[in-house]
């Protein structure tokens, strides 16, 4: 007899592969930023992780939840 | 006051952040009404208010780029459901907004992970929103990826096992989906 079991396509497992990526970095900062950094730039920009998701036009103004590494995303969650 | 540590789980880190991610998922379930049908999105304007207590729909919209029509929705479901409270302010005229309740407790709990971080959660999340391409990922959706990506594989009853005692019509419609946009496939495998 055979079952089917379910997996994670291909680009699907990337994808995700990169998604824990920026949690491990936003969980563990430390270990995570060096591995992590260039995963933590999304193809349309800088603060282009807003863009396109609540159907607006401009991105963030403040590059919020921005996830460039460069500004310190997710790799280097600032004291609140 | 400090939130309790986030659970741990054992095995290799990129399993064991995928069963976090997979616990993150859940308090937001719990922050969000118990509705896994709730979408990503609005959990992440429930951890923008949070982080700004007080906001005005207008400073969420100018925040998220947001469309007013669909964030008026989601704002209106928020408080529905008693995960916001609003506040008529000095003018009369502007209402602020404030998590309450329930849902401050559990999206607490999530924050936790994140160092009480608001900013890397919304990050983290908005990275899990743009894996589903046009897909708009619900929290059920989360947890299926998450499961099935710390798993490597499982069959549809180990993932039902994972969600949320919902109808299982419902879970095994949200898998399909999952196929049908091409995030999992089905293999055969000789039991």
């Amino acid at each position: 007899m055979s079952i089917a079991e379910l997996t994670l396509t291909e680009p699907a497992a990337a994808e995700f592969k990169a998604v824990v990526d920026v949690f491990s970095a936003a969980t563990n900062p430390a270990a995570g930023y060096a591995a992590t950094a260039a995963s933590l730039q999304l193809g349309d920009g800088g603060a282009g992780g807003f863009a396109g998701l609540f159907g607006g036009a401009a991105p963030a103004a403040d590059g919020g939840a921005a996830p460039s590494g460069g500004d310190g995303g997710a790799a280097a969650p600032s004291p609140e | 006051m400090a939130n309790p540590a986030p659970k741990t789980d054992s095995g290799s880190s990129f399993e064991a952040d995928a069963a976090r991610i997979g616990n993150v998922v859940d308090h937001l379930v719990d922050a969000l009404g118990g509705e896994p049908a709730c979408t990503l999105r609005r959990a992440v304007i429930l951890a923008d208010i949070d982080q700004y207590p007080g906001s005005t729909q207008a400073a969420i919209i100018q925040r998220l780029a947001a469309d007013k029509s669909a964030l008026n929705r989601d704002i209106e479901w928020l408080y529905d459901y008693g995960c916001i409270m609003r506040q008529v302010g000095r003018d009369g005229r502007e209402i602020k907004l404030f998590t309450c309740g329930y849902a401050k407790k559990n999206l607490d709990l999530a924050l936790a992970y994140f160092n009480n971080s608001h900013k890397s959660l919304k990050n983290f999340l908005i990275h899990y929103i743009h894996m589903f391409g046009q897909h708009r990922p619900t929290l059920r959706d989360a947890k299926i990826i998450a499961t099935i990506g710390e798993k490597g594989s499982a069959n549809r009853q180990m993932v039902f096992e994972e969600l949320y005692n919902g109808p299982l019509t419902t879970d095994n419609r949200a898998i399909n989906n999952l196929i049908v946009t091409g995030l999992l496939e089905k293999k055969k495998q000789d039991e």
